[in-house]
């Protein structure tokens, strides 16, 4: 549905308001569990370990259900407050397609740019999964999408175009997919190169929707030595790579050494790269090391 | 890889409120934003040019009225905010529920030792506290330094101000993420293991003597289970008369007693209606002329309501299942009459099929227990061997310490170039002397035996 930029400003506004509620709600249920972690905290304090554990292990259950009940709440109300950031994200991005669809593009400077690219990265929204055993969904972190799976209109993927000599994997944004071509029509990223390219489904490469969090779901990440493909900071292509660290915090990057021949070591030293743009490797016989 | 620097101070700044939001305690209670306040205020501090964009919108957004709201300036850092707080949420959430998949084993481990009770090591109690204690505390502050995370964030939170206390903070919270990957996949199987060994390898007590004494003086005594019963009616009305008194008490004992004592008497005067059928008034006068009425009575029928009041209590016996029981005091009464050898019948009994299969178990018992008594005492002469083997170890010990002492000694004095005094020499001399006498006794004593120890308890 076609937002006029009024409609958008009200609904954002409407969001920003709800948001601002759920905060307050938070807050105070952070208060609460605060409250029985404390006792729970100052129970284990009181009794030592080996006497009369029956008592101290009764009333110790007792405090964990508790703070499990509050930390659920608290759970569901943080994911509401961010289920809400997500919709104001959304909306803007519906705006912004819209915009550039009417054809007033808005031109931005190189810096900008790689300012956008990082910051879009960091507002990736983070998947944090509800039992330690949950399935991350596909597009989250290190999980790719699933073989049918069709990037829609504004999202950013890498792709493989052809440049002056060489094939380069490029950052770029989905203008359209055409389903009975099987093609999709993608924009690269970079305004100065202004060029629209038509690549077959296999030359693009969805980016990651979502964040995975280290500390709850690590097991959706690349793991150390994985060999991926990074897009080399303050560029827009992206690079064969080896995963030096991944991260061990929600907004920590990887920490990648490109396949470089420049170095003796036929290696970058370690860069960070932002989880969103370090995807698994495509059949690489078209890779090279050169920006 | 000043980029690299950025993000550790970042995540110093970041664990730091979020495990001071856990610990502060009493303050929060109260007061919500004071906590806030607080984290900023130590934020502040550490004045990174980065800082800015991490600090606490959300505490911000906290303290502003309804009509500020919230911009869409604030979205980028507020989702971050409170995508810490979410994950450190999940974080938790999965601890406490670790925490209680924990507590209840321990404590159903617990139940079992306390069963199983004696002969458990000291080892195995250490290996349960130490399990139990650091998860416990894990869950809480969420950090694997949780007393010293603890009492740091207790300073801090009491005057904030001090710079040099939150640059603590962040060097700990920053070798903090290593120490977990070390601690946590701990194995405690090979403590398992060992502890399940130990009481075999223990030194043998006197307990453990005292016990097999105990033992052997039991077992030996089996002449209970070799008794035989007198021939009788066990089971054919004993049983189904008890069977049916529980029936009559589980039933309402006040008011269906007449009916069931009704039934009672109905199956059993059945047998009787048959037993006068069978024993026509001509046997049952002769029966009576041969037998005085005041005989005594077989001690299995003492349930005299269940026949008429007026039957004379030997015609009682003139069923078919008093047959064995008459026929027994028959036998009596005529052998006191002078007409039987009161040998006869005995030989009679011993051609019972049942008599013969109870011997024959008797015998299996016996030769198992004889059996069971030597092996028994075979182990408490090992086990004494092996207890005056060990107090001679023992013996050797300290013997060994105080050569190894008056050994110092005599370095001490060589050292100083001072004599020992004859006296000295003497003592080092006959504590060399008695060493080498237990050793001689320990060598005295059989050797197999430490082999026979280990393989005792299966052999048998």
């Amino acid at each position: 549905m076609p937002f006029t930029a009024d409609a958008a400003a009200t609904q954002i506004q409407e969001r920003l308001k709800n948001l601002y509620h759920l905060v307050h709600e938070i807050e105070t249920h952070r208060v609460r569990s605060e409250h029985n972690l404390n006792n729970i905290m100052k129970s284990y304090e009181k009794v030592t370990p080996e006497d009369k554990v029956s008592p101290y292990y009764q009333q110790k259950l007792k405090n964990l259900n508790a703070a499990i009940g509050d930390s659920q709440q608290e759970e569901e109300i943080l994911r509401k407050a961010l289920g809400k950031i997500n919709e104001i994200r959304a909306i803007r991005n519906e705006r912004r397609i819209q915009a550039r669809n009417a054809g007033n593009k808005e031109t931005i400077r190189r810096g900008a740019l790689m300012k956008m690219v990082l910051s879009t990265a960091q507002t990736l929204p983070l998947y944090v999964g509800k039992t330690p055993g949950a399935k991350p969904p596909p597009l989250c972190g290190a999980i790719p999408a699933e073989p049918t799976y069709i990037a829609k209109m504004g999202d950013m993927v890498a792709a493989l175009v052809k440049g002056s000599e060489e094939e380069d994997w490029i950052l770029a944004e989905v203008v359209q997919f055409n389903p009975t071509t099987n093609k999709y029509e993608v924009d690269d990223i970079d305004e100065e190169q202004k060029d629209r390219h038509i690549l077959s489904r296999r030359r693009v490469v969805p980016l990651p929707l979502m964040r995975a969090n280290p500390e709850t779901d690590p097991h959706a990440l690349f793991p150390k030595g994985s060999i991926v493909m990074a897009l080399y900071p303050q560029t827009t292509c992206f690079y064969k790579a080896v995963v030096n660290q991944s991260p061990t915090t929600a907004t920590e990057e990887y920490e990648v050494l490109f396949e470089d021949a420049n170095y003796a070591s036929g290696y970058s030293p370690p860069l960070n790269v932002a989880q969103r743009y370090v995807i698994s490797i495509k059949e690489s016989k078209k890779n090279k090391s050169q920006c | 890889m000043s980029g690299k620097g950025k993000q550790s101070s970042k995540k110093a700044v970041v664990k730091m409120r979020e495990s001071g939001k856990t610990v502060q305690s009493s303050a929060l209670n109260s007061d919500a934003s004071a906590e806030n306040t607080d984290a900023t205020k130590s934020l502040s501090i550490l004045k990174v040019a980065d800082n800015s964009r991490l600090l606490p919108r959300y505490s911000s957004i906290l303290q502003r009225n309804v009509e500020e709201g919230i911009g869409m300036e604030d979205l980028d850092t507020l989702q971050l905010e409170l995508e810490m707080l979410l994950s450190s949420v999940v974080v938790r959430h999965r601890m406490l529920q670790e925490e209680i998949a924990n507590l209840s084993s321990v404590e159903e481990r617990r139940d079992k030792r306390s069963k199983s009770g004696k002969g458990l090591s000291l080892l195995d109690k250490k290996v349960r506290e130490e399990k139990f204690k650091p998860k416990e505390l894990n869950a809480k502050t969420q950090s694997p330094l949780p007393l010293k995370l603890f009492k740091q964030k207790a300073i801090t939170s009491s005057n904030s101000q001090v710079i040099p206390n939150v640059h603590e903070i962040s060097r700990i919270e920053g070798s903090k993420s290593e120490s977990p990957k070390l601690l946590l996949p701990k194995n405690d199987t090979p403590n398992k293991f060992w502890a399940s060994v130990d009481p075999y390898c223990t030194d043998i007590m006197s307990d453990d003597i005292k016990l097999l004494e105990e033992l052997i003086s039991t077992h030996s005594d089996i002449n209970d289970f070799k008794k035989v019963p007198p021939l009788g009616r066990h089971y054919s009305l004993i049983w189904t008369h008890n069977d049916l008194l529980q029936e009559e008490d589980a039933a309402n004992p006040n008011r269906d007693k007449k009916k069931s004592r009704s039934d009672m008497s109905l199956l059993v005067g059945k047998n009787d209606k048959k037993a006068h059928s069978i024993a026509g008034p001509l046997t049952q006068r002769l029966v009576s002329a041969l037998l005085e009425e005041n005989v005594y009575v077989a001690n299995n029928n003492t349930d005299n309501k269940l026949f008429r009041d007026s039957d004379p209590p030997v015609l009682r016996d003139l069923t078919i299942q008093n047959s064995i029981n008459l026929e027994l005091r028959m036998h009596k009464e005529l052998v006191e009459q002078g007409i039987l050898e009161p040998d006869a019948q005995k030989k009679s009994q011993e051609d019972d099929e049942i008599l013969t299969e109870i011997k024959r178990c008797q015998q299996e018992l016996t030769a198992l227990s004889n059996h069971n008594v030597t092996q028994l005492k075979r182990l408490l002469n090992l086990a004494q061997e092996e207890s005056k083997r060990q107090a001679l170890k023992r013996k050797i010990g300290t013997a060994d310490n105080e050569v190894i002492e008056h050994y110092k000694k005599l370095i001490l004095a060589k050292q100083r170039k001072i004599p020992l005094t004859k006296k000295e020499q003497e003592k080092a001399w006959s504590c060399l002397r008695e060493r080498e006498n237990f050793l001689d006794q320990l060598n005295m004593l059989p050797h197999n035996n430490v082999e026979l120890i280990g393989f005792g308890p299966t052999t048998n």
